[in-house]
């Protein structure tokens, strides 16, 4: 994330930026195939592949938000097609207490996004991308990574 | 099944020294070998927990202190081990740090097979250094803690063997309740005498916790409204020197390796001076909010609300605060309690395939 932020009034039309955890074994190749089906979504998307879904600590989502990303998407395999079995079914949980917490403290829940991808899902990755970049834009650019006060 | 006992005090006697005299009288008759209990400390420094062998020693004791010495449960972490531990152990433990010692249980981390926990009713504590400031004898006019304040469940929870009870109880006695069989032998062998549940008690209780869930919903909604507000978060946790202290005093937080420890949460001299050029300036310590967040994404499913973390704030971080607007509604989505029940699984140590939380 090293790119000059550019926010509203940085001249270029300011685009949220997601960061997509996203498990190797379904989202990840899902978006592949969203990219060699020539699916267009956000050039603002920044996946990061990650062995799991259940390996995303709530760490990794807090820390892009607090980074400079407007909204985190976390890609997982349907429940019951986890490659390690359970993963998705932990990440569920640990996903569901980070949205409470979100919401109890002021940082709008919509920015976060848990979904399940399969490989073979390329469009529904694109349509999953285009759907929360629209609802970022209506939200707009997330307060939390102009913190850490000073 | 519970069973009442009464431990009549005597003519001069205060209930705290009642007390005191209930686990002398236990170490002396060998139905337990060590005992854990809050002790006044010499000079009034105030009181810490004591974790005691002989009778004689026990002079100190103050089993219904109004306060509450950090690390209890942690002290039942290094003093068991698993299959039972070398000695029986009563400990005296507040009923939020006895849910805590429940949580840790079911991690793994206590093992109660050789342990007797008992919960007074619990009226509230000080602050520690309002404690030892007023020598002991915090009666009147000290303010309680936060935690105390909003406290739910003020009395022992059904997994503690032996509530020390005051509510429903005559003047001249202290009640005690097993609410095992292992509490009811341990109670037998003090020589404390059987009696019925007395009426009155199951009313008093009733009171006491329907007295504590308004005043934590009113808190509850509070904090709601208070760190809704864009901005509020980052205010509150802004004094923060990331010391660390909430984290270390946690009796639920307990993985031997933490990621605050390593290299993730350390920038190296590199990565601080690259986050600073990127923007502009940066905030040092860092990760402060980042720290807060995680932490209570990592225990706000096992948190006891006791308050320790608050208590051992240097700066004034309004923890419980923060807390209280999350906590019960966090575990609520997994109808979940931390400390309820060692029937519980915690939440993320288990998960239905059927669940949907969205």
């Amino acid at each position: 994330m090293t790119t000059e932020a550019t926010g509203p009034a940085g001249g270029r039309e300011w685009r949220p930026r997601i960061v997509g955890f996203l498990c190797t074994w379904c989202s990840y190749t899902g978006a592949d195939l969203a990219g060699v089906s020539r699916l267009q979504y956000t050039p603002e998307f920044i996946p990061i592949r990650v062995m799991c879904s259940g390996a995303v600590d709530p760490a990794y989502v807090i820390k892009a938000l607090l980074e400079g990303a407007d909204g985190v998407l976390v890609g997982g395999c349907h429940p019951g097609d986890c490659h390690y079995l359970t993963g998705n079914y932990k990440a569920r949980r640990r996903f569901a207490v980070l949205k409470e917490l979100l919401g109890g403290l002021g940082i709008d829940p919509r920015r976060v996004r848990l979904e399940w991808i399969s490989a073979s899902e390329g469009g529904k990755f694109a349509a999953t991308v285009n759907e929360m970049e629209r609802e970022l834009r209506a939200l707009g650019p997330n307060p939390l990574s102009k913190q850490e006060l000073l | 099944m519970v069973y009442a006992f009464r431990w009549a005090l005597a003519s001069t006697e205060d209930r705290q020294s009642a007390g005191r005299r209930l686990l002398q009288e236990a170490l002396r008759r060998g139905a337990v070998g060590a005992v854990l209990v809050p002790a006044e400390l010499p000079g009034g420094a105030g009181v810490a927990y004591a974790l005691a062998t002989r009778p004689e020693r026990l002079a100190s004791a103050v089993p219904l202190a109004k306060a509450m010495p950090q690390f209890g449960p942690q002290d039942l972490v290094s003093s068991t081990e698993p299959g039972g531990g070398p000695v029986r152990i009563a400990a005296v433990l507040k009923p939020c740090e006895g849910r805590a010692v429940v949580e840790l249980a079911k991690l793994k981390q206590v093992e109660v097979a050789n342990l007797v926990l008992i919960s007074p009713d619990c009226p509230g504590t000080v602050e520690l250094e309002d404690y030892a400031a007023s020598r002991g004898m915090p009666e009147k006019d000290l303010p309680l803690r936060l935690a105390c304040r909003i406290c739910r469940r003020p009395v022992a929870g059904k997994d503690v063997d032996v509530a020390l009870g005051t509510a429903g109880a005559k003047d001249d006695e202290l009640l005690l309740i097993a609410q095992t069989e292992r509490g009811r032998a341990f109670l037998e062998a003090t020589g404390a005498q059987a009696i019925e549940l007395p009426h009155g008690r199951a009313h008093a209780v009733a009171r006491l916790v329907s007295r504590g869930e308004e005043a934590h919903d009113a808190q509850e909604r509070a904090s709601r409204e208070r760190f809704g507000r864009p901005g509020a978060l980052e205010a509150a946790l802004a004094s923060c020197i990331k010391c660390m202290n909430c984290m270390n005093v946690c009796p639920v937080c307990y993985c031997k390796e933490c990621l605050f420890y390593t290299d993730a949460f350390n920038p190296t001299a590199g990565t601080l001076a690259e986050k600073a050029r990127r923007r502009g300036v940066v905030r040092v310590p860092t990760e402060t909010v980042q720290f807060h967040l995680t932490r209570m994404a990592h225990v706000m499913t096992a948190c006891v609300m006791c308050g320790q973390c608050e208590s051992a704030c240097p700066t004034g971080v309004p923890l419980l605060e923060l807390y209280a607007g999350v906590n019960r509604r966090v575990q609520a989505l997994f109808d979940y309690e931390a400390g309820r029940s060692v029937d519980e699984a915690p939440p993320f140590t288990e998960f239905r395939e059927d669940e949907d939380f969205s």
